[in-house]
């Protein structure tokens, strides 16, 4: 069983993004302790990962939204993270994207970003959503460009300077 | 609280709140003469992080700054999901206000599952963290079926031992010496019904 219980399950054509299991633990503290974690408030021990993966769960418990595991369908493998986080302090609820080692330059943040930001804009009144980027992550940029997005303004993410991104809006209902 | 809600602060509205309520009513609802403990929700966050901020926040996951104490709530609801257990909130069963925070924790550092209280400086001396911990334990040992149980106090948090104790529990070097050093403290073992 996937966690927290009823996070909505969403199949893309490499991934399903689904809640979190505990065995998906390691793949989240192995990238939370890799340098790759920077942009996201890491790097970070193990120890402290801990809270940060019950975090995200909890997450969902507060907001009925959060950031889905991305679980790659091939290997069953946890391959990263993809979802809407809206901490305490934020200007309003992002989409954000976490793509563990050995997912990478696959399309796959693509692919669930697709997914997720068509749900948000579905299931969770969220359209034309934004997503932050610190301004020297150019992969992100990259992606953030590909996914159409444009560089709305630069903000401060309590204290820290960073750019935020604007998602086109998806067609809903029609 | 004297400063408008922020955005932030304010719970989910539609589907999302829907999803939410559904996950919240998993936590069970506890009830003693003058309290009822619930389920964490958005709106407790800045109670929560009014408690953690200061001297007595220090004995409770030692969060430095809002977003520290944003993700440790976050946390505490978490382990409700991984574990079966984790965080509730203690309301006052007249007014709703919120008074504390009582959990069976699962924390990084913590080698059993852990029973930890924290209470507003307004609900402070009386009794409420008393009673609160107490209906948490006798859950833990009761619907939950837990067989151990202990509390992890900071050697020179008085008020906390004294309320372990008061709960009737005891301290337990073995448990101690197993410590990490780093996450060294005193450990309180609350002793299940019936006496084991």
């Amino acid at each position: 069983m996937s966690l927290p219980p009823s996070v909505p399950v969403i199949e893309t054509e490499d991934l399903i993004l689904r809640g979190y299991r505990e065995e998906d633990f390691e793949a989240f503290a192995r990238f939370a302790a890799s340098d790759r974690a920077r942009f996201v408030g890491g790097p970070q021990a193990r120890y402290d990962s801990w809270r940060s993966f019950m975090a995200g769960i909890g997450h969902w418990s507060l907001r009925g939204y959060g950031m889905w595991m991305l679980e790659h369908r091939e290997t069953g493998e946890a391959a990263g993270r993809v979802g809407v986080i809206y901490n305490d302090g934020w200007h309003e609820p992002e989409l954000g994207w976490h793509i563990y080692d050995g997912f990478e330059g696959r399309g796959y943040a693509y692919q669930a970003c697709r997914a997720a930001r068509r749900h948000a804009a579905e299931h969770l009144g969220m359209n034309s959503i934004m997503s932050y980027i610190a301004p020297d992550n150019t992969r992100s940029v990259r992606l953030a460009q590909r996914l159409g997005c444009w560089h709305e303004r630069d903000v401060e993410l309590l204290g820290t300077p960073c750019q935020l991104w604007r998602h086109p809006a998806e067609q809903v209902g029609a | 609280m004297t400063h408008p809600i922020p955005f932030h602060e304010t719970p989910s509205t539609g589907a999302t709140a829907d999803l939410a309520a559904r996950m919240q009513a998993l936590i069970p609802v506890l009830e003693t003469e003058r309290l009822i403990l619930r389920a964490p929700r958005i709106e407790d966050f800045d109670a929560f992080a009014a408690m953690v901020d200061g001297p007595r926040g220090t004995f409770f996951g030692h969060p430095k700054t809002r977003a520290d104490a944003w993700e440790l709530f976050m946390q505490l609801i978490g382990t409700w999901s991984l574990r079966g257990h984790g965080a509730w909130t203690v309301t006052d069963r007249t007014t709703g206000a919120v008074l504390g925070i009582v959990q069976i924790g699962a924390e990084p550092g913590d080698m059993e599952p852990e029973l930890g209280w924290l209470v507003s400086a307004g609900a402070e001396r009386k009794g409420i963290a008393f009673e609160a911990a107490q209906a948490a334990r006798d859950h833990a040992f009761g619907p939950l079926g837990l067989d151990r149980l202990v509390s992890y106090v900071d050697a020179d948090n008085i008020r906390s031992a004294a309320l372990a104790q008061r709960l009737g529990a005891t301290r337990d070097p073995d448990a101690e010496a197993a410590m990490p050093e780093a996450d060294r403290c005193v450990v309180y073992r609350h002793a299940a019904p019936g006496g084991r």
